[in-house]
């Protein structure tokens, strides 16, 4: 499969939590507590097949929805600090197509006796074989009711 | 950040009067099916490459494609739509996150600070 097209985006979302960083790290750490808070909207959920919490490690979340798994998240860490740090990856796909890739990187910092997380996400879209298919298809449409429109003006 | 900002119209004038030639929009199916070179673009065409190039300029200068020069390759692919697709990909990706962030404070005030 060739990935002919790419989107990137890097974003930085703050949350200020009433909790020590130790606590908010565990709920990073423990993939049943990930599992919890981590699916992507409410009316999916994560199935953990695998969940390997060290440098080097592999997470494997399926997204399910009605029953359905919907979209598979391949998870890498890359740098773990206990109560200050991850940094990982993660590859998003839906059946055999890539959608995306994401550099995450969390960070923990005590304040007072809570935690200011700070998460900066860095976020590759890319286009499947089958997606760039459609585009033909749609620019061959747009092309022809042009080509119409043209020939009635 | 959004893709939902009205269309310029000084855009929508320029993209529709660089579609209203043959050969621009032949330049667009080709690149379709993927970025290509202005090179191996303009082998494909009976025309002098200053000329070619004209044709590539106007296409750029509406949007419709964007060119990146690597050495001396300067390689062109097709802007529009799926870029879109994607970006709204990544939006909805990040918008994601958000929920999350918030789901976990939920989680963490619930259980109380124990630590």
């Amino acid at each position: 499969m060739t990935h002919q097209t790419m989107a990137h985006r890097t974003e930085t979302l703050e949350r200020v939590y009433a909790a020590s960083p130790m606590r908010v790290f565990r709920a990073w750490e423990d993939p049943e507590i990930r599992r919890v808070w981590g699916a992507p909207s409410t009316d999916v959920e994560i199935r953990n097949d695998a969940a390997d919490f060290r440098v080097g490690g592999e997470d494997v979340q399926i997204c399910m929805a009605g029953g359905e798994a919907v979209a598979k998240v391949v998870g890498r860490y890359l740098d773990i600090v206990p109560d200050a740090r991850i940094v990982y990856c993660e590859a998003i796909s839906e059946g055999d197509t890539l959608l995306g890739v994401s550099l995450i990187s969390a960070e923990f910092i005590g304040v007072g006796s809570g935690t200011r997380l700070v998460l900066t996400l860095q976020t590759v879209a890319v286009d499947g074989s089958d997606l760039l298919e459609g585009v033909k298809v749609g620019w061959t449409n747009a092309l022809d009711n042009l080509a119409g429109m043209l020939v009635d003006a | 950040m959004t893709n939902h900002s009205p269309i310029d119209p000084h855009l929508l004038d320029r993209g529709f009067s660089a579609l209203a030639d043959a050969t621009r929009r032949d330049i667009i199916a080709r690149l379709s099916a993927g970025e290509a070179s202005v090179t191996d673009l303009a082998a494909g065409y009976d025309m002098a490459l200053p000329s070619f190039l004209q044709h590539v300029r106007v296409l750029e200068a509406a949007g419709l494609i964007t060119t990146v020069k690597t050495g001396r390759v300067r390689t062109c692919r097709l802007e529009t739509l799926r870029l879109a697709d994607l970006d709204r990909w990544i939006t909805r990706y990040h918008a994601a996150w958000q929920s999350r962030l918030d789901r976990l404070g939920d989680l963490l005030n619930q259980k109380g600070d124990t630590q």
